[in-house]
């Protein structure tokens, strides 16, 4: 049974973001279909969304589906990759944060020793360095000081 | 019948051939190819990257460059399908099927050959339907009103939605969330915020390049890593043995026009696209082939199908986009964008208003071919020697790229925490068997729907009956239904077996 309910998590999930709409269109002003107010649309899609997320739930209780297997390594190491991206170029700037990101998302596997990744990291970050700053000349602060 | 004429492709020709459009054209269709061999980045990524960049460019030299990376990707993706297994766009992964096995029985450099040729007639197959469907279309399109465009689109979106993999129902579920996505910011009519959760940056919604970026970038290099480790080009090429038999030559025919047939349909339809072109081509052909038995097994007509296929439909995506301004794929919205930037706005009104951009356009897909079917062929090497790169290399770098792309929109670190945050929701739908690429279509053309669901319903005093009155609209929708109903039928008979 539980089972079953792991495979439904995801139509539940498609479920509760329909009706979050429908409850958030609810309090806008909905106006008639004449004059559609800002509330109309979103509370005829929420309220579609709704009703096919849950048949997907019941469809997962009919259908015997099964669920991907997770990559929780891979899964971790871009997110955190894509994290240190965000966290490290407003503070100081573009380049170490292209560094830090290649570094961090690498240790989604074992295939190379750290100063093996760590080399890649300062090329890729001079690569980002050569073709986006020099050639392409996009407004990018390259290194800052916080 | 205005606009298509002898002069007008002259002036076509005349403007792909001047020197700064054949450069660009060049560059574009180059930089395509490579984006396409490297796996887990696509076109899409490089347009958004590009569009900064052509900002700078006359408007015909900017969109011949960005097109140029669009179809040239399609040429690019078979590449890596066939070498390593791995689809370098998603568009060839049904290339993968008989490409791969060809190439471990040692015939790589003639699936690679074949590929080229196969890329190259469907191009040049998208291009006629393009110059002789665009002229009549906009002809067409000057009496569409509201509802014809509502209908156009909901036809659309269920064409997209019925042919996903994960079955008819969750598809439709994913259109209908994109669309639903679509209405997060500040509504254009009324002023009033939606969703936004009082964050300023959600006030124009959230950017496609972000949504697309992150289901699927971030979310496609999670799942890929582990399953594209370790597989690296082992196989020799062998530059000699590039011909094909006489007999593979003779099989090919078929295939080519039919898939490229197949595939120009599916590239003008809005919403379904180059990967829906190919699964279906192939899927026919399949069936329709004396050699059916044979595909999987590295069958000739395996390849040459869905590349027809899907080269074709990249060049028919530029019939909704120009003449009803009407994108059928996320690329094509940037593209768009890309047209308005510069004050074009596209529309039925766009070939005789702006005709040496249209004509020239398609005079640079021409030229843009040939340059492909060079860059394929003599000089398949290099891409070849791009995938000798190993796996655990490529990933870290497609992780950055994807954060600069992302970050060079708005210089905003926002964009990437949201982009994060789509990444894990699309790795999340990808693990329950949700496809994200309905999703996305939703997202592109939902709040065009609204606008003109809205404007129609206005115009009808709030009376529904306005989609079904007018015939144009009415067609368009019965079309859906029918499409739906049969979606959803051989969907429960799927089950039943």
């Amino acid at each position: 049974m539980i089972a079953r309910w792991m495979t439904a998590a995801g139509g539940l999930l498609f479920l509760a973001l329909g009706l979050f709409f429908v409850t958030g269109a609810l309090d806008m002003d909905l106006g008639s279909a004449r004059r559609m107010g800002p509330g109309y649309f979103p509370l005829l899609l929420g309220a579609l969304v709704s009703v096919l997320a849950g048949a997907v739930v019941v469809q997962a209780f009919l259908r015997r589906d099964e669920n991907g297997r997770p990559d929780l390594r891979s899964f971790a190491a871009v997110s955190a990759g894509v994290l240190a991206f965000a966290l490290v170029t407003p503070n100081f700037g573009m380049i170490p944060a292209a560094f830090l990101s290649v570094l961090v998302s690498s240790f989604a596997d074992s295939r190379m020793i750290f100063a093996q990744k760590f080399l890649l990291a300062v090329g890729v970050a001079g690569a980002v360095w050569v073709i986006f700053i020099l050639a392409l000349q996009l407004p990018f602060e390259t290194f800052r000081t916080p | 019948m205005e606009g298509l004429s002898l002069a007008n492709l002259m002036l076509g020709l005349e403007t792909a051939f001047s020197p700064m459009n054949l450069l660009f054209c060049f560059v574009g269709v180059t930089l395509g190819t490579f984006i396409g061999v490297l796996p887990g980045i696509g076109a899409l990524a490089a347009v958004a990257m590009l569009l900064p960049v052509s900002f700078h460019l006359e408007p015909a030299t900017a969109l011949v460059m960005l097109a140029g990376v669009y179809y040239g990707a399609e040429y690019g993706g078979s590449i890596a399908s066939i070498i390593l297994n791995i689809p370098g766009t998603p568009s060839a992964s049904v290339t993968c099927l008989d490409g791969y096995p060809m190439a471990q029985q040692g015939r790589a450099g003639v699936a690679l050959f074949m590929t080229a040729i196969a890329s190259f007639c469907g191009g040049i197959m998208g291009v006629i339907v393009m110059v002789f469907l665009s002229p009549v279309l906009a002809t067409v399109a000057l009496s569409f009103g509201p509802a014809e465009y509502f209908s156009v689109m909901v036809l659309g979106l269920v064409a997209a939605s019925i042919v996903s993999q994960g079955g008819a129902l969750k598809g439709i579920l994913m259109v209908s969330v994109g669309v639903m996505l679509s209405t997060v910011g500040v509504d254009i009519n009324t002023g009033v915020e939606r969703f936004t959760g009082g964050l300023i940056e959600l006030r124009d919604g959230v950017s496609l390049v972000i949504i697309a970026m992150g289901l699927f970038g971030v979310s496609e290099v999670v799942s890929s890593i582990h399953t594209n480790l370790g597989k690296r080009a082992e196989h020799k090429i062998d530059f000699a043995s590039f011909l094909p038999t006489r007999d593979e030559w003779f099989r090919s025919i078929g295939p080519v026009l039919r898939s490229g047939s197949i595939g120009s349909f599916f590239g003008a339809l809005p919403g379904t696209g180059q990967t829906v072109a190919s699964f279906v081509g192939y899927a026919i052909e399949k069936r329709v082939s004396k050699n059916g038995d044979q595909f999987g097994k590295g069958a000739i007509e395996g390849i040459m199908s869905p590349e027809s296929a899907n080269n074709a439909a990249a060049q028919t995506a530029f019939i909704p986009t120009l003449t009803l301004g009407i994108p059928g794929s996320a690329t094509m919205a940037l593209m768009l964008g890309a047209l308005m930037i510069h004050g074009i706005i596209p529309g039925p009104r766009l070939m005789t208003e702006h005709a040496d951009l249209f004509w020239g356009l398609i005079g640079s897909f021409l030229v843009g071919n040939v340059l492909l079917l060079i860059l394929n062929i003599p000089l398949i090497g290099i891409w070849v020697r791009v995938l000798r790169v190993p796996y655990h290399l490529m990933y870290p770098t497609v992780v950055v790229l994807l954060c600069v792309g992302v970050y060079s929109i708005n210089n905003s670190a926002f964009d990437i925490w949201v982009m994060l945050v789509i990444g894990v929701m699309g790795y999340v739908m990808r693990l329950f068997k949700f496809e994200p690429a309905p999703l996305l279509i939703g997202f592109v053309l939902g709040s065009m729907i609204e606008e003109f669901m809205r404007r129609a319903l206005l115009l009808s005093r709030g009376d529904f009956m306005v989609f079904l009155e007018r015939p144009i609209s009415a067609g368009f929708l019965i079309a859906a239904a029918a499409i739906l109903g049969w979606g959803l039928v051989s969907g429960f008979r799927a089950r039943s077996d």
